[in-house]
């Protein structure tokens, strides 16, 4: 369920399910249009790092959790998808063709990864 | 709070040239919990017998890699050809620009010139 951390933050649990990933669009593309953020670039970029999450972070293994935290600070949207999964490994049988983190990377201004056997970190930032 | 836009599909049957084509239309947002259903949809029977494969994605509102997936999938497998209908300036236009994938997606800004395109190829 969502919880607003704030009037101007958002943190949400997320089921490592498919249908996470247009929740988790919807409250974070409503949050980036109450703050002037590009809501398009906002909704893709979660959109991917959800997927990229529910996809890859609990193969082989039982279903862990997903939180996404949205806050701001000095002119910036401040979004994290984490996930306490296996971490990011190299997956050449991987079903998506590795376009998500490209995309990511586009459409955020600054973003970045942090992985490790017990869990992966995206952080993403959007001016606001 | 706006609502998230419906994922929809809807196949239909065309001809042009005598030649038969499944339309294929989506609608909504296309992500994770639908690239499934895209693809087993684009890759059914229906689609595989037709002389070729109309995707109309004008109505798509959003789209992420999973969808593009479905679509590239679809294309690579599909035996007969697969034009899409991209709106200038959508959604889906601006993903297959941040993808630098478009040529690898036939697209039209129009029904009428991806039948064209459809019946030339076919």
């Amino acid at each position: 369920m969502p919880n607003k951390a704030g009037p101007e933050e958002l943190e949400l649990r997320l089921a490592p399910e498919p249908a996470s990933v247009g929740a988790a669009r919807q409250a974070t593309g409503d949050l980036a249009r109450e703050l002037g953020a590009n809501v398009e670039d906002v909704r893709l970029a979660v959109s991917e790092a959800v997927a990229n999450a529910v996809v890859h972070a609990f193969q082989g293994r039982e279903p862990g959790s997903i939180t996404l935290t949205a806050q701001t600070t000095s002119g910036w949207l401040l979004i994290t998808v984490a996930d306490d999964g296996k971490g990011m490994t190299p997956n050449i049988d991987s079903p998506g063709l590795g376009l998500g983190i490209s995309l990511i990377s586009k459409v955020a201004e600054q973003v970045r990864f942090d992985s490790s056997d017990t869990g992966t970190t995206v952080s993403m930032s959007f001016p606001i | 709070m706006d609502a998230p836009a419906e994922f929809e599909i809807e196949v239909s049957d065309r001809s042009s040239d005598g030649i038969e084509l499944r339309a294929v239309e989506l609608r909504g947002d296309v992500d994770l919990a639908h690239a499934d259903e895209v693809t087993q949809t684009l890759l059914s029977e229906d689609c595989r017998r037709a002389g070729g494969v109309l995707l109309d994605l004008t109505g798509v509102e959003f789209m992420d890699s999973s969808g593009l997936r479905s679509v590239l999938v679809a294309v690579e497998q599909l035996e007969c050809p697969l034009v899409a209908v991209v709106a200038p300036g959508s959604p889906v236009a601006r993903l297959l620009e941040l993808t630098e994938v478009g040529d690898r997606v036939p697209s039209h800004p129009d029904e009428s010139a991806a039948i064209a395109a459809l019946t030339e190829s076919a």
